[in-house]
């Protein structure tokens, strides 16, 4: 339920309000906006007299909310979340997370996280523990990998982005900056409850049969705990089509964006599973109005341990980053 | 025979009267010791029709109505007696009881209000008498007010209930059937109404009079001697003069309180509007919960009497046998019922008194529906 308050209603009363919510075991979530403050309710509002908050002289109108996502929801929060991460905005200006898909070893890690940053990358992505279809693949550095980014991040000050996949390795994740929910670990219930108990930075991706829908209800439970600070990735969905790995769902930029106030980004590369198709569909995402976009990058990719066919170099991603820039300054005037 | 000797035989026969009476209850006794054992009701309808015939038949014509209004007196009294023998004391004696044991001595001083209206509303300065610091939330109706105390998001609600020019505010009759509030005190305050209007404003442009319908009916006499004034109707005389601000209309004013002049940057056209010089609003201040405050002595309660001739007059007649004052009597209409009524009673007598508790014990029994609604002391 949605309660939108008159401007300059007396604090007191307010506070009454509120306090009596409270005592119906109905969390406040308060939204103080530019024009209006809102209060998201959260809870079991069944009980609640539509009428009665209606006829306060402190309110301006009240609405039941139909989606079962309620912090997700754009309603309780009618601005856009911007998230502060490491100082580098989420939200608000665009931003670019690039990276290997896997870290393979210092020098790597390090000679990519040089040149996106050269290029203009505001986050560097690595891979530590890897989610791969095959067991016997490459599973990625783990601890060590995390290492290794915090070192590349030591020497360029990219903040990180690095992939979890099991909830108690939540303290090894102590110093990263942007905790990944991989797409298949987004309805990994358990799992995103323990990062709701955090306070750190979740890009969480969307599932690749998953609804918009089963997505918000996934940055839900992350909320629900009280962890906030959320960015929806689209990354593609399966469907029928072939020449690509997945199809990305440019849609569902726009969509997230009026179904829900957190950041959306979009990562082309793991949808399109070939290289060349990035930059169009990094143009896309822009275009279609995302806050950023992940891509991978890797200094050889004929030789990387994983995704080498997705992977651009950093002279490509130097050219889709300076094309993208092209797209949100016309975009802009 | 001269008048003393009449007057003899008259207290021979009230002796017998006396002693007979005595006897008859007796057996009312037994009758009620039968009942309880066998479980079967105080009232029983078909019994009570067959006395009357039979003492009607032995009065004789001359005598018969005479005879009908004592027997129902009689019937009355024999029933109560039962009533209590049977129940023992009543639920609202028992509730008033619990009700004083656990009321704090000493009135609250902060409390969250509900209030209908807006800032200046007589409802505020009604509430402002009762508590020192209180915490105003305020509704759009008098509904609200009461939802807001139900729903616990208010500890009291206030209410005007009645005007000594324009009478009683009947939907909160209405409400205070519908909820089972008690009322804690009552505030009568001195009405003086004013008409504002915005700043350019001058009494002769003035074609629209807005306010509470209560509020209009206080000031009669002043509308009249207007020319040509439309008459809006809003739910309170502080919403009027928020709206006259909003407006920003010349032609318009508000009968509102004299505060809402400054609240809300009017300009006063035009002071004591009301009809009368001494206008009395009665407020009543509303909880949950029963709490009974040392030196209550108004009681009030509302009661649904059978449908018959004479129900009134039964009930009436137990105010007058035992003393107690009834300065309130107010009938209001039964919800999806042919013209039958509930009535409001209010009556000064201490809470402590057993006189009143008594007839509580005495009215639980009698009527088809008793609700005790309080017992308050009113700030003048």
């Amino acid at each position: 339920m949605i309660v939108v308050l008159k401007n300059n209603s007396n604090p007191e009363k307010v506070d009454n309000l509120v306090k009596w919510l409270e005592s119906r075991n109905i969390r406040v979530h308060i939204f103080k906006g530019v024009f209006e403050t809102v209060f998201g309710l959260i809870g079991d509002t069944s009980g609640i007299d539509i009428q009665l908050l209606e006829g306060l002289d402190v309110v301006k109108s009240v609405k039941r909310i139909s989606e079962p996502f309620k912090n997700a929801n754009r309603q309780f929060h009618p601005d856009d979340s911007v998230l502060n991460v490491s100082g580098v905005e989420v939200g608000g200006d665009f931003c670019v997370i690039a990276g290997p898909c896997s870290v393979e070893s210092q020098e790597q890690i390090i000679d990519i996280a040089k040149k996106v940053k050269a290029a203009g990358a505001t986050f560097l992505r690595g891979g530590a523990f890897k989610p791969r279809t095959s067991p016997y693949d490459f599973q990625g550095l783990q601890d060590v990998g995390i290492s290794l980014l915090l070192e590349a991040k030591k020497q360029t000050g990219l903040p990180i982005v690095t992939e979890i996949m099991n909830a108690n390795h939540i303290p090894m994740f102590e110093q990263v900056d942007i905790i990944q929910v991989g797409a298949r670990n987004m309805q990994n219930f358990e799992l995103l409850k323990e990062l709701g108990r955090t306070n750190k930075t979740i890009l969480l991706k969307r599932g690749l049969a998953n609804t918009i829908k089963e997505f918000l209800m996934s940055a839900e439970y992350i909320m629900a705990g009280g962890n906030e600070n959320i960015i929806l990735c689209e990354r593609g969905i399966r469907t029928f089509e072939q020449q690509t790995r997945n199809t990305l769902d440019i849609s569902a930029v726009p969509v997230l964006k009026e179904l829900s106030h957190l950041p959306v980004v979009v990562d082309p590369s793991h949808a399109c599973g070939v290289a060349r198709y990035v930059k169009p569909m990094s143009l896309a995402a822009a275009a279609a109005g995302a806050h950023g976009v992940m891509i991978e990058v890797h200094n050889d990719p004929t030789h990387a341990l994983c995704d080498g066919a997705q992977s651009l170099t950093p002279e490509q991603f130097l050219d889709v980053k300076q094309a993208v820039d092209k797209v949100l300054s016309a975009l802009r005037n | 025979m001269n008048i003393e000797e009449l007057r003899i035989e008259i207290d021979t026969v009230d002796a017998e009267l006396v002693k007979l009476f005595n006897r008859r209850m007796e057996a009312v006794k037994q009758v009620a010791e039968y009942k309880k054992a066998n479980n079967l009701p105080v009232y029983d309808s078909e019994r009570e029709r067959q006395l009357f015939d039979k003492v009607a038949t032995l009065a004789g014509e001359d005598t018969e109505s005479y005879i009908r209004t004592l027997f129902s007196v009689i019937t009355d009294i024999s029933r109560s007696y039962q009533g209590k023998l049977i129940n023992g004391r009543s639920q609202a004696a028992e509730k008033i009881d619990t009700a004083i044991k656990e009321t704090p001595k000493l009135f609250p001083q902060k409390a969250t209000v509900a209030c209908q209206g807006a800032e200046g509303a007589y409802s505020q300065i009604a509430c402002e008498k009762l508590f020192q610091s209180p915490s105003i939330m305020y509704f759009n109706s008098f509904e609200n007010v009461f939802s807001a105390v139900d729903a616990g998001l208010c500890q009291y609600g206030i209410l005007p209930v009645e005007n000594s020019t324009a009478g009683s505010v009947n939907r909160i009759y209405d409400l205070m059937a519908d909820f089972n509030f008690s009322i804690i005190r009552s505030v009568k305050l001195k009405t003086s109404h004013t008409l504002l209007a915005n700043e350019g404003a001058v009494l002769s442009d003035i074609k629209e009079i807005i306010s509470h319908e209560q509020a209009i009916n206080q000031c009669t006499a002043f509308i009249k001697g207007l020319k040509d004034v439309k008459i809006t109707f809003c739910e309170n005389t502080a919403v009027a003069a928020k709206a006259v601000r909003n407006s920003g209309r010349n032609d318009l004013a508000a009968i509102s309180s004299r505060p809402c002049a400054e609240l809300y940057g009017l300009k006063i056209l035009s002071e004591a509007v009301q009809t009368t010089e001494s206008n009395y609003t009665r407020f009543i201040c509303i909880s949950r919960k029963t709490e009974i405050y040392p030196g209550a002595n108004r009681t009030s309660f509302v009661m649904v009497l059978p449908h018959k001739p004479g129900s009134l007059y039964r009930i009436m007649s137990k105010f007058s046998a035992l003393g107690i004052n009834l300065t309130k009597l107010e009938s209001r209409p039964i919800l999806g019922r042919d013209f039958e009524f509930m009535f409001y009673m209010d009556v000064e007598s201490s809470i402590y008194s057993p006189t009143l508790t008594e007839l509580i014990n005495e009215l639980q029994y009698s009527v088809e529906l008793f609700r005790y609604l309080g017992s308050y002391s009113e700030v003048g």
